[in-house]
């Protein structure tokens, strides 16, 4: 049989099954295969061509190519046709139905402001340490220039595990270990539980979380300091933010100083927590006192440094209006739902 | 501590309004707050009482006709001291008064009364009520009441101290500060006192028997005094500032201290048998009863002031009744001293009991200001009550002490601070403190320090003296920091947030329980001997947790009682158990702890499977193999609280357990939800992590093919058996195999059940043929066969 009989009878062939595709006995894509398929009947004509003489495959060739564009045509007119009516036999899929409601859980919301602060110190080459939360007096007083019986001890009621052992009331151990454990020069950032043996009211708890910075060089000036802790208050509460530093007392600093950061007085709230005055107190610090650095090992002529803590707990109150410190510690979903992010 | 601006005024001058006062003494460290005090009232003006008449038939109401600027108007009032002439607060009808009171028109006894006279504690202005409150006799009629107390108050400025600051518990302190900030200085009271009696040796004797104690005495008798009241300016300033006006004496010694900071004792002279002191240390055990009526035992760290027959006082806290002045006193012993603060401190602390006195001498005080304190009181008593004064004065001083010496450096101050002051503006800023400076050389300033600023011990004080004399906002900010690559440190616990991260989103919440817990709750998940508190704040907080899992379950109960049923949870945080090895980070541990409730969960419109233990076994494995914590395998075991459990291992060590929580576990939280729990030790995790490495290899470019096996088996087989079994003998094609059927029911024989695999098979040299899978397939069977107990179902 020539090549071009073949061609007439495959067309031929093609109008038949057509039919039946039409008359819905046959799929389109059967017919798609059969004919166009890899092993198809054009496939089949396309690989006789080989067996032509050379002069005679371009026509030929041409033929098949012909054939193929009309077949592939035909097939996908079906093709349009079939699914237009398919679409309108079959309802349509509802799309108004909700996504599916993947679970979500939150992270706590005093993580979230540890990480932030993390965040923004980690730029400035901060790395992070970490103190025991179970102490001696020795780091978390003694070694901290708490002189025995002095009144510096009552700003901190502790609670005690043994004679010499207690909960720390500070992350301010962590300078401590930080010294005895690191070569100077050292930045680090302490995060972590702190305990206070006070009674649980909406706004005080006998637990809750601080963050304490300690910066230790040849040539760290108060300055420094101003312009770290600033720095993080515009990070932290905006680049609008107004801070002032003011004369304070921790037994561990000299000079030391206390951040405010300007609240306003636009609600009666603003007056409560401003006592009235717009200004907002935001973390102690100062510069390290130098029987700190003696007790940590370190010549204060030779080296001096600045520290730095904030109140974690707080901080979140005032950032997102939390009205009771023990939200935190109950785990209400409810509660806990709304820092989803 | 509350000062009051216009006293201020005495010792120092100035011209800031109260608010900028307030503000100026802050940022000299010294915070203050300008009280402003909430007048809980509206409608109530001056009035004046024009007539005062008795009411028929009542024995103490009276009928009054008051004006408050316009026509007479009647009030009924029912208290004794109301009399005509008199200005008072009247609460005009429709006034509302301090709990939401609302004045109306009434009708007592038959008289209409057409608004109210208030006592003060009616407006909450005090707890009196004695009687009315009787206004100053020029008050203008009708002006509204906020309006006149605001006029007359006294401007009082609420200190909040910094416990290092003992010199700036008195005016005069406060003054001090003040002068230097603004350059002036500050002047002392008049101390002059007249002597008429006779020499103080022959009327009284002060023995020092434990100057350890006690590093001064000092003592003043005043014979003839005329008790009563003190006059009207004194005692305002006293009430003023929070202080009870008693009489002259006691007034005038509160007076002293608040203006000195000098605690005084006044006793009466008459009372002190053989007009003896002594002061000494208490015997352990001893008893004595302090003035308000309380006996008290004491211990041997007590400082007492005792006479010829026993204690009198308790040194620097609290008086004795015996000695108290009464108003039968008539001649006086003023005791002005120095004790030693940590022995104060102590002491007050030891009974729980702080005064006035205690809280400055435990700060510090000034031992020169005793004798001015003296001096000070004795001539105020002596103007106010009269009497001769004993010639001299008693002063003994065993333990002289000295001004301090301290060397400060310009250059360090000046690096310390970020300054870049002269070494005359350093000198200047402390020569304003009253600290004298001699120039040592072009660096060095030796510096003398005043007794009355005893807490000032090393350069570093001093320093922060210069800064808060230039100002900490005018100390210049560095913008930006340098940091060495030495600085740079892992951060031990950077393996939190991935896991915090992947939990949230497998619905998560992260919760933070307290660290103390029950006693009981801390034994249910461990057996390790927990920490315990020496002082708990309550019977629930006694002990450290030793697990996470009971914080989580009493907040799943939590939310339980608030209609929150499905609830998951997880807290990452220390747990800690007893050691003789204190002190360390070893001894806490940080875990991972999860719960989850069980059953369905009320997901989307699509069903979905029911929350069950292997869930959660999935997220662990999930959570663990992320890590690169090692092949995490889980084993049956018994676990405490648990019911059904399991222990899990990475890299062949126990790092945890998974399971189910049993009734009688969560019975002690009242939770009725099933729960599964798990607690991971985290940092044993991030441990086997770091050993972990990442292994990297070509991707296979051939096919794979899968084949499902379906076995019988009886019941009692491990499902985990036959999966590790699979693994073990599945040749070097086989690349996964997963379970994905599990049926046991009517087409099986009783006893048994059916377990389907997928396998998965590829080769890495090329496309397997079906001989080769085949050949594999039949391998595996063939094995499960002989050594499971297994019976092949269909390939």
């Amino acid at each position: 049989m020539s090549l071009s009989a073949d061609i007439a009878s495959v067309r031929e062939e093609f109008a038949e099954q057509l039919q039946a595709v039409q008359a819905g006995e046959q799929g389109a894509e059967q017919l798609r295969i059969a004919f166009l398929g890899r092993k198809g009947l054009l496939a089949g004509l396309y690989a006789q061509l080989g067996q032509l003489r050379p002069g005679e495959r371009p026509a030929a060739g041409e033929q098949i190519n012909g054939l193929k564009s009309s077949l592939e045509e035909q097939i996908g007119q079906l093709g349009a046709s079939s699914s237009a009516a398919q679409a309108a036999a079959t309802p349509a899929t509802d799309l108004t139905l909700p996504g599916d409601p993947l679970p979500l859980g939150a992270i706590h919301p005093i993580t979230q402001v540890l990480e932030r602060v993390k965040a923004i110190f980690g730029r400035l080459g901060f790395s992070i340490y970490y103190g025991p939360e179970v102490e001696s007096d020795f780091y978390n007083f003694g070694a901290l220039n708490f002189q025995p019986d002095h009144p510096a001890r009552d700003m901190q009621d502790t609670f005690y595990t043994g004679p010499d052992q207690l909960l720390r009331t500070h992350t301010s151990n962590s300078q401590i270990h930080a010294l005895e454990n690191l070569a100077p020069p050292i930045r680090i950032l302490a995060p972590g539980r702190v305990f206070r043996n006070e009674s649980i009211s909406t706004r005080s708890h006998c637990q809750f979380h601080q963050i304490e910075g300690m910066v230790i060089d040849r040539n760290v000036s108060m300055g420094e300091l101003k312009g770290t802790l600033a720095h993080f208050a515009r990070e932290f509460f905006g680049q609008d933010v107004v801070t002032r530093f003011r004369p304070s007392y921790f037994p561990f600093t000299e000079p030391s100083a206390e951040m405010d950061i300007y609240w306003g007085l636009e609600t009666e709230n603003d007056y409560r927590v401003t006592k009235g005055t717009g200004w907002l107190e935001i973390l102690g610090s100062g510069m390290v006192h130098p029987n700190v650095l003696k007790a940590g090992g370190l010549d204060p002529k030779e080296w001096t440094g600045y520290a730095f803590g904030m109140g974690i707990e707080r901080t979140s109150m005032l950032l997102w209006g939390i009205g009771d410190i023990r939200y935190f510690y109950e785990g209400d979903i409810r509660f806990l739902m709304q820092f989803r992010s | 501590m509350k000062i009051s601006c216009d006293w201020l005024q005495e010792f120092v001058e100035f011209d800031l309004p109260p608010e900028e006062l307030a503000d100026t003494l802050t940022m000299l460290g010294l915070e203050a707050l300008l009280e402003k005090p909430r007048y809980d009232f509206n409608g109530v003006v001056v009035a004046g009482v024009l007539a005062v008449e008795p009411i028929a038939g009542s024995d103490h109401l009276l009928l009054c006709r008051v004006t408050a600027g316009g026509e007479p108007q009647p009030v009924v009032c029912g208290a004794p001291n109301v009399a005509p002439g008199q200005k008072v607060p009247l609460a005009i009808v429709g006034a509302t008064l301090p709990g939401g009171v609302v004045v109306k028109q009434a009708t007592l006894r038959g008289q209409v009364s057409e608004g109210m006279i208030c006592a003060e504690d009616e407006l909450g202005l005090s707890k009196d009520h004695s009687g009315i409150m009787v206004l100053d006799e020029d008050a203008e009629v009708g002006l509204d009441l906020k309006i006149y107390l605001e006029n007359r108050r006294e401007q009082i400025l609420d200190l909040d101290l910094t416990p290092n600051r003992g010199d700036a518990f008195s005016h005069i302190g406060v003054a001090r500060d003040l002068a230097a900030k603004l350059g002036r200085s500050a002047r002392l009271p008049d101390t002059e006192v007249q002597e008429t009696g006779p020499p103080i040796a022959e009327l009284a004797s002060v023995e020092i028997r434990d100057p350890d104690g006690c590093h001064r005495y000092a003592a003043r008798v005043i014979t003839g005094i005329t008790l009563g009241p003190s006059p009207d300016w004194l005692a305002r300033r006293i009430t003023a500032l929070g202080m009870r006006p008693i009489n002259n004496v006691v007034d005038a010694s509160n007076y002293v201290m608040m203006e000195l900071g000098q605690p005084l004792h006044i006793f009466d002279y008459d009372r002190i048998t053989g007009q003896r002191i002594e002061v000494y240390f208490a015997k352990s055990g001893e008893k004595f009863t302090t003035l308000d009526g309380t006996e008290r035992t004491l211990g041997s760290h007590h400082l007492l002031i005792a006479d010829g027959e026993g204690p009198v006082a308790l040194a620097g806290i609290m008086g004795g009744a015996d000695s108290e002045v009464s108003d039968t006193t008539t001649n006086l012993l003023i005791e002005s001293a120095y004790f030693v603060p940590s022995v104060i401190r102590k002491g007050a602390k030891s009974l729980d009991l702080s005064s006035e006195a205690s809280k400055r001498f435990e700060r510090d005080i000034d031992i020169e200001g005793v004798i001015t304190a003296l001096d000070r009181v004795t001539r105020l008593i002596s103007e106010l009550a009269g009497g001769a004064v004993a010639k001299g004065r008693i002063d003994v001083y065993p333990r002289r002490h000295e001004p301090r010496q301290i060397e400060l450096s310009v250059a360090f101050t000046n690096r310390l601070c970020g300054l870049e002051l002269d070494q005359q503006t350093v000198a200047g800023s402390l020569q304003r403190f009253g600290i004298a400076v001699t120039v040592k050389d072009a660096d060095l300033l030796h510096c003398t320090v005043p007794l009355n600023r005893p807490e000032l011990r090393l350069d570093v004080d001093l320093i922060e003296e210069v800064a808060r004399i230039t100002g900490y906002d005018n100390i210049p900010v560095v913008e930006g920091v340098e940091v060495r690559f030495a600085e740079l440190i892992a951060d031990e616990q950077g393996y939190m947030a991935p896991v915090r991260q992947a939990l949230v989103h497998w619905g998560f919440f992260e919760h933070l329980a307290v660290t103390m817990t029950r006693n009981s709750f801390a034994a249910l998940f461990s057996g390790a001997e927990p920490v315990q508190l020496t002082n708990p704040l309550s019977s629930e907080l006694t002990t450290l947790r030793t697990s996470l899992l009971p914080g989580l379950l009493e907040a799943v109960a939590y939310n339980e009682r608030r209609q929150q049923t499905v609830v998951r949870l997880f807290e990452i945080g220390a747990v800690h158990q007893a050691d003789a090895s204190v002190y360390n980070l070893d001894r806490e541990n940080f875990n991972l702890g999860i719960v989850m409730t069980l059953g369905s969960r009320a997901v989307g419109w699509k069903q979905a499977p029911a929350s069950d233990l292997f869930e959660l076994k999935g997220i662990i494995t999930r959570l663990l193999s992320d890590r690169g914590a090692g092949e995490v395998t889980f084993t049956p075991a018994k676990a405490t609280g648990f019911g059904p459990a399991l222990s899990i291992a990475a890299a062949g060590e126990t790092i945890g357990v998974l399971g189910v929580v049993p009734p009688e576990t969560r019975q002690p939280f009242d939770l009725d939800s099933e729960v599964a729990a798990a607690e991971i030790d985290l940092q044993a995790v991030a441990r086997l992590a770091g050993t972990a490495t990442l292994a990297y290899s070509e991707v296979i470019p051939y096919p794979v093919v899968e084949r499902d096996l379906a076995l019988e088996l009886p019941e009692a087989v491990p499902a985990g058996d036959l999966l590790d079994a699979i693994w073990k003998n599945g040749g070097d094609y086989l690349r996964d195999v997963r379970l994905f059927d599990l049926y046991s029911g009517d087409n099986l024989a009783p006893g048994k059940k059916s377990l389907a695999f997928r396998l998965t098979l590829q080769s890495a040299e090329g496309t397997l043929t079906d001989e080769q899978v085949e050949k594999e397939v039949q391998k595996i069977a063939g094995y499960l066969e002989k050594h499971h107990q297994a019976r092949l179902r269909r390939v």
